[in-house]
């Protein structure tokens, strides 16, 4: 039981980071009960985790979280400085006076022991300095203002995957050596070997662009296109924007999930109280969703820690398909700038990222399986 | 059977569900945003024009950005003292803020007499002091202006950017009045009043920056006197400027332009082919053949350069012979075919549209002069040519150009070129030795539409020379080329100029001059192609 309020604490954290970042007024209920809904779960759980001492637990990792990234961060501020060619080297190079100048704005004149200890000093305070490529801007602003997007895509994503993921994977399990299980196998290996770049715009010429129907069915094809019905290519201003790059980014882990609970469901259903249930003559719904999918979790987790931390911090490529101001061309095109304060800080924010999606994984271990250490 | 059937179902429920999705936000293809105050604002359709950038611009700070997506929302929101005059071929220059200006002393002396009764957008009046202000904030050590060396032409500016004067009351600018500027140069300047189209040099409101820092360039706090002015900049997605009711010039006819953020081209592509965008810039070069005939595509080569240096400290192009045997192997006329993009096989340093062009310039194609040149060079018989490293950043188009000048030099002098690409940073690290590469691709593009522009390049103390060639008889030709006033005698110090680099010295090739091609929607009328590649919205008008 202690460590269902552990999986609860968590899901009142996912829940309060998707009400900062998501939009979910879009689901037509008020923030304002959203937000009174979240501080009475957030008491709650603090109560019951509390009355129960894990918090000792969760401090532990904490601290270790922190040391883990202090290292990282000082690694990643080392590494950078072996790459060749610095921040401000351009097809128009610069005057050394000039160059020299902008150096000395940016602190880049120091020794490097010393840019180091102000680089964490201002860490430490939360400071995560000024972008060099994007003049002027904050490199927190940058993260404020694109991490919700590519936040939100992939909560959406995410969620997708696990709606499909789950349900076709158990269905072709229970169907085992059917047509329709290889038919359900044969989408989900699609799914995970469709490349991204190639399902995006298949999916824009459908759904944007109405092939086939603008070659089939003129007539119906203009009445879309007069109507406005037909989905918006790109961009990322309102929910129709939405529905295409999620699709697209939900289908390979989803595909994923799909083959693992397969595969994972198979193996359990050939488990001895697999059989017990059976033989006391429980109905084959009962066995399947109250005591194989359950156990049959545990791999499904494992895939999910490292899929949460990669989907939520966006994907470089279905968000410059889609032209969608998210996060995740800043993690390609800051290194192709230089631009130090700006990587370090991504690298950060990932690493961040992935400890709570594992720490996460860790919990919910615990949850689909009691017989599992949580350390 | 049933298996089938399923399947059909479930892909007609997938298309009705987005359907039914798209439907709920459906309808007219007016926008509605919320402006930084709060206030709700709906785009009309009829009164907006749809533009895309191919990123998020870096800085609105015209004194500082130094980028094509910044200056082309820039020149929108800013005025100069001069600009250019885009509908002219010869790019002449127009009065902006400055009525009119003359010269003195020969070129070194420059008055400018400004505009009265031009307003900001908060209404305070634009004198001369904030155009001083602005050279001196440009000039400002502190600043850390990327294009400071842009003004570096006016006396003692140079030395104040290096804080070895320290009072800016030394360096030439002052006024005589409040709307009359006083420049004086270090050295006669006869196209000076040209770069003052950039818009590093255009006048700023130090008030506005003291008061809002690094945030004065965001919507809520600029403060700008151009034909529109900015209202919305949603970074990374959209930027949205709007008629500036009160600007001092001809009003512009289109009510509001969106610049939308989009990398990908042909992402971008597919919004105009949906007619979500009027105006691209960026054409992918496989789409080009396709588009060739739609009456959208404009296209005209640009104020570009596309060439290959030589490093010449180090054999074996060290030696001059070396260097016109390249020169006279290269068959550019097949390389623009092969890559079939439209460009224009440049045998000039001065690119198309530019005074002193002469496109006969360079050494010609000729297998038995190349021939001739290795053998006088020493190479050929006995003696084989070392080994060559040809590099250039990577990039599927160098790429292509690059192997075709490979193919072409072992066919036609028979000598291996090796090809080396690398990440563009690490590349340019790379520029700055003389022992990793051999030849290298670099470009060019113009900042004003003046030859000096491209033969300062390679004198030998730009920065941009990356060949190693340091040669004082060009230097003494292009300082002559500054100072001339009288435009014959400038065309031909120019043209003079040219041969001693492309036929006599050859530190580099000029391999071909790019395209701007640009797709402009049919209800979007009044546009004119440029060299410049700038096409500003004050000009154009939608057709109902």
């Amino acid at each position: 039981m202690k460590i269902f309020s552990v999986a609860l604490f968590w899901v009142n954290i996912i829940f309060g980071l998707s009400l900062v970042f998501c939009d979910l007024s879009l689901m037509y209920v008020p923030r304002v009960l959203l937000w009174s809904f979240w501080i009475l779960f957030s008491g709650s759980v603090f109560y019951g985790i509390l009355r129960q001492q894990l918090l000792g637990f969760f401090f532990k990792r904490v601290g270790a979280s922190i040391i883990v990234i202090a290292i990282i961060a000082s690694m990643t501020f080392l590494l950078l400085r072996f790459l060749p060619g610095g921040p401000f080297d351009e097809e128009k190079a610069l005057p050394p006076i000039v160059k020299a100048n902008i150096e000395k704005k940016y602190g880049l004149d120091q020794p490097l022991w010393k840019q180091y200890f102000n680089y964490m000093g201002g860490l430490l305070r939360g400071h995560l300095g000024y972008s060099y490529k994007y003049e002027g801007r904050e490199v927190s602003a940058i993260i404020r203002d694109s991490f919700p997007v590519s936040f939100k895509l992939g909560f959406y994503a995410l969620v997708l995957s696990f709606f499909i993921g789950i349900p076709l994977g158990l269905f072709a399990a229970s169907r085992y050596g059917t047509r329709l299980d290889s038919g359900a196998m044969i989408l989900a290996i699609s799914g995970i070997s469709l490349p991204s770049f190639l399902v995006a715009p298949i999916l824009i010429y459908i759904f944007s662009f109405g092939w086939p129907l603008d070659i089939f069915a003129p007539s119906l094809y203009q009445w879309l296109l007069q109507n406005n019905l037909l989905l918006p290519p790109a961009l990322w201003h309102s929910p129709a924007h939405y529905i295409l790059p999620v699709v697209t980014l939900g289908i390979r882990p989803a595909a994923f999930i799909a083959r693992l609970t397969r595969a994972s469901v198979l193996d359990v259903i050939q488990a001895d109280f697999v059989r017990t249930a059976r033989s006391k003559g429980l109905s084959e719904k009962v066995v399947l969703y109250h005591h194989v999918l359950r156990n049959s979790l545990v791999p499904v987790l494992t895939y999910v820690g490292p899929l949460t931390a990669g989907i939520l911090s966006g994907s470089f490529v279905v968000e410059v398909i889609f032209a969608i101001p998210g996060i995740a061309k800043y993690f390609v095109q800051s290194v192709f700038n230089r631009d130090y304060p700006l990587i370090l800080a991504l690298t950060i924010l990932f690493s961040i990222m992935l400890i709570l999606a594992n720490l996460l994984v860790d919990i919910l271990y615990k949850v689909v399986d009691p017989r599992m250490e949580v350390s | 059977m049933k298996f089938f059937s399923s399947q059909i179902w479930g892909l007609l429920g997938l298309y009705c569900l987005l359907f039914l999705l798209s439907a709920c936000v459906g309808g007219s293809q007016d926008t509605l945003v919320v402006l930084p105050g709060g206030e709700k604002l709906i785009l009309k359709d009829s009164e907006t024009a749809n533009a895309v950038t191919a990123s998020e611009p870096p800085s609105l700070d015209w004194t500082k950005a130094s980028d094509a997506e910044s200056t082309w929302v820039m020149e929108h929101l800013m005025d100069g003292l001069v600009r250019f005059n885009l509908a002219d071929e010869n790019l002449s220059l127009m009065p902006a803020l400055a009525t009119d200006w003359r010269h003195e002393d020969a070129g070194k002396v420059w008055i400018f007499h400004l505009r009265k009764g031009v307003q900001w957008t908060d209404g305070v009046e634009f004198k001369g002091q904030q155009i001083v202000d602005a050279w001196k904030r440009l000039l400002n050590p502190r600043t850390g202006a990327n294009a400071a060396n842009y003004l570096y032409p006016l006396k003692n500016a140079e030395k104040f950017n290096q804080q070895k004067i320290k009072d800016f009351s030394q360096v030439g600018v002052s006024l005589l009045d409040d709307y009359t500027l006083r420049v004086e140069l270090e050295e006669p300047m006869a196209f000076f009043p040209m770069l003052l189209t950039h818009h590093t040099t255009f006048p700023t409101r130090l008030d506005v920056i003291a008061k809002h820092g690094d945030m004065w360039t965001e919507p809520q706090n600029i403060v700008t006197l151009g034909s529109y002015k900015l209202i919305y900049w949603h970074h990374d997605s959209r930027l949205i400027i709007a008629r500036n009711e009160n600007y001092w010039g001809k009003k512009p006819k289109i009510k509001n332009v969106v610049f939308y953020m989009i990398e990908k081209s042909s992402t971008a592509l597919r919004m105009f082919d949906r007619g979500r965008v009027d105006f691209i810039k960026d054409i992918p070069s496989v789409e080009v053949n396709r588009l060739k005939s739609r009456p959208e595509f404009h296209s005209r080569p640009g104020l570009r350069l596309y060439y290959y240096g030589f490093k010449v400290k180090k054999p074996p192009f060290n030696n001059v012979w070396a260097r016109r045997a390249f020169a006279h192997a290269i068959d550019k006329e097949e390389l623009v075919k092969v890559l079939g993009g439209g460009q224009y096989p440049m045998n000039s340093w001065i690119p198309y549209g530019l005074f002193a062009h002469n496109n006969q310039t360079g050494l010609e194609f000729s297998v038995e002069k190349a021939k001739e040149a290795l053998v006088k060079a020493g190479y050929g018989g006995e003696k084989p040519f070392p080994k060559v490293v040809l590099g250039f950043n990577t990039e599927e188009k160098h790429q292509r150009v690059a192997e075709n000048i490979q193919a072409q030099i072992k066919k036609n002098l028979g000598i291996s070129i090796e090809l080396k690409n690398e990440e563009w940073k690490t590349y340019l690290n790379g520029l700055k030795s003389d022992s990793v590469y051999n030849i290298y691709r670099l470009g060019w593009v113009a900042d004003y539409a003046d030859p000096h522009n491209f033969m300062e390049i390679l004198a030998s103390y730009s920065t941009n020379n990356r060949t190693g060639w340091k040669d004082s008889r060009f230097d003494e030709m292009v300082k002559k080329g500054v100072a001339e006033t009288d435009p014959d005698k400038r065309q031909s110090i120019y043209e003079n100029a040219e041969k001693y680099l492309l036929r006599e010295q050859v530190p580099a090739i000029p391999i071909l001059t790019d395209v701007n091609q640009v797709l402009v929607s049919q209800r979007l009328k009044g546009f004119h192609g440029n060299s410049l590649d700038l096409y500003l919205f004050q000009d154009m008008e939608l057709s109902p």
